[in-house]
């Protein structure tokens, strides 16, 4: 009866897991530069990937397609690793940049620089703004993980968090210089990958890598965390620095995608939850493939708001948010009843 | 050879005094019981040894230096903990959990050294769990996941062990087993102090006895004159019969 007993999911090692990832991600980029209001055939895709096709093919594929399905792989990447770094931290399934308000507090900062319109005098401002808006959530957030020692109360903190910055929002809407002002800060509430740049992509790469290397860092304290504060401390974690590093991390890659994209939520849950069953619910392991799942997750929702009829003017951020609010629900109870 | 020592180890929190002048030194190849009754500050004086009460660390020397002059790894490679409550935090196997013992030493659960798996092996044998190697650690039974824990804390393999309580959720035979490997572990020239509560434990396995009461440090020396009736019944308000290969605790009425 000991083999019922084990409830282990098929063990693979980890290469065995990233590979095929990887080339589900290769796949979507390629799907995603053939498919479109204008459909391309593949070996045209190709050309133009290569720089050889026809002067509209390159234009297509080149400034529009791929672009836009890069930042929609480095978002979802960005916010699933992020999950998976939150959640090892704090020790909670249940954690994530979204839920914990640290995705609203980086899209607050990007709304506030452009309200404000700061953002046309410093370079780098989007980002900075929403780095540092998500840098001052999750620094508020760990400090009082470890004051209040209840996890459940700290994701009531940070629906608390998420409200109150919903709210200041529509303070900054109503009070909105003019239509256009309006118009970006709709942009940076709902989330979308639409009509992204190599120009975009590049302002916020240096944070979502720096802030991933960081988190890959973190990786083997995440997993001595398992056993508790104690047994880490006592194993020669340095727990203030392992903190301080998941801390800037996340804020780094959160900020970045937030920068990219606007505030999309549950990511950060799906992919770390899909991955830990394949990883043997190992948190330092689950970080680089939460990275590729949550990236082939918003590829697959950016797909279907683009090719399915009447979707089209629906924000990617809302489309997440319908499929993943349930599948949060769903995660919590199943956590809840274990 | 190596000590770990206490130089007046007090520790006040809000207006409670937790510990009070605790002064103690022990060495390699001893196996030391920490006993006393509820709230007498064995297992704030375990922690404070193993560096975990920031404000209480100064007093605390390894080899006749001040614990914080170590790093966390230095420390760690010195010294192992292994607290009564048991946490875990993920359903890792329970193979992680025990190779997570060699974490001081760079090992991890998918990139380990020959030696790590080796030691991690051998952990799980000796303590007789390598059977469940490869289950989920949170679908063992109390006394399985005791033991598993008590494998992560032996696979460290520092010259000093401080473990809290590792019988209380152990039937009797595997009471005997935990205490005889610990004893093992002493006769091998480690380090060990642990706390107990059963004084009957403490006479059979640990040759040097500490009573601590009320904060302070009461008694300590060989077993056989700590653990006399009188002791017992000033300390734990019980009376006791003591015999060469045991203690009785008499019935009152």
């Amino acid at each position: 009866m000991r083999s019922t007993r084990s409830g282990m999911h098929p063990v693979v090692n980890d290469r065995s897991l990233i590979l095929p990832l990887l080339g589900i991600v290769g796949l979507l980029i390629l799907v995603q530069c053939c498919w479109g209001s204008i459909s391309i055939p593949l070996h045209r895709v190709m050309a133009a990937l290569l720089g050889t096709g026809t002067p509209e093919d390159v234009l297509v594929v080149q400034s529009i397609r791929l672009p836009r399905a890069l930042a929609a792989l480095l978002t979802g990447g960005a916010l699933g690793l992020s999950g998976a770094a939150l959640q090892g931290l704090l020790r909670n399934p249940l954690a994530e940049p979204g839920v914990l308000g640290v995705t609203a507090a980086s899209s607050f900062g990007g709304t506030l620089i452009i309200a404000t319109g700061l953002v046309s005098f410093i370079p780098f401002g989007i980002p900075i703004a929403t780095i540092t808006g998500a840098l001052l959530a999750t620094l508020l957030l760990a400090e009082l993980a470890y004051r209040l020692k209840s996890v459940n109360s700290l994701i009531i903190i940070g629906v608390t968090l998420s409200s109150f910055i919903g709210a200041l929002m529509s303070l900054i809407l109503s009070l909105a210089p003019n239509p256009f002002t309006l118009g970006e800060i709709l942009n940076w509430s709902f989330g979308s990958v639409a009509n992204r740049s190599w120009q975009d992509i590049a302002l916020s790469l240096p944070g979502i890598l720096f802030g991933g290397f960081l988190l890959h860092r973190a990786r083997n304290g995440l997993r001595i965390l398992t056993l508790g504060e104690d047994v880490a401390a006592t194993s020669g974690l340095d727990l203030r620095r392992h903190r301080r590093l998941v801390i800037i991390g996340t804020g780094l890659a959160t900020g970045g995608a937030v920068s990219l994209a606007g505030a999309i939520g549950f990511i950060g849950i799906i992919a770390p939850h899909a991955v830990r069953p394949w990883v043997q619910n190992d948190p330092g392991r689950t970080l680089l493939p939460s990275f590729l799942v949550g990236g082939i997750a918003l590829m697959i929702a950016d797909l279907f708001i683009r090719l399915l009829p009447y979707l089209g003017s629906i924000r990617l951020g809302v489309a997440v948010s319908i499929v993943g609010a349930p599948l949060f629900a769903l995660i919590a109870a199943r956590e809840a009843r274990s | 050879m190596v000590t770990i020592s206490t130089n007046d180890l007090s520790l006040t929190i809000g207006t409670k005094k937790i510990l009070e002048n605790v002064r103690v030194e022990v060495g390699s190849s001893e196996l030391i019981a920490l006993v006393g009754p509820n709230g007498a500050g064995k297992s704030t004086l375990l922690k404070a040894m193993a560096g975990l009460i920031p404000e209480a660390s100064d007093p605390v020397q390894i080899n006749g230096a001040r614990l914080r002059s170590h790093t966390a790894a230095e420390r760690a490679r010195l010294v192992s903990y292994l607290p009564q409550d048991y946490q875990l935090a993920w359903k890792i196997p329970v193979e992680s959990v025990v190779s997570l013992g060699r974490f001081a030493y760079g090992g991890s659960a998918y990139n380990m050294s020959a030696e790590d798996k080796e030691a991690t092996q051998q952990a799980l044998d000796t303590v007789g769990i390598s059977h469940l190697a490869t289950q989920r650690a949170d679908l063992l039974s109390g006394g399985e996941a005791a033991r598993m824990h008590f494998a992560r804390f032996i696979n460290t393999d520092t010259d000093i062990l401080l473990t809290d309580e590792p019988c209380a959720s152990l039937d009797l035979a595997h009471q005997h087993q935990i205490l005889a490997l610990l004893r093992g572990l002493a006769e091998a020239g480690k380090c060990v102090v642990i706390s107990l509560h059963d004084l009957d434990l403490t006479w059979k396995y640990c040759p040097r006895t500490i009573i601590m009461h009320q904060g302070q440090l009461v008694l300590d020396g060989p077993t056989a004159e700590v653990l006399s009736p009188n002791n017992i019944a000033q300390y734990f308000g019980v009376s006791a019969t003591v015999y060469d290969d045991g203690i009785v605790f008499n019935p009152t009425i």
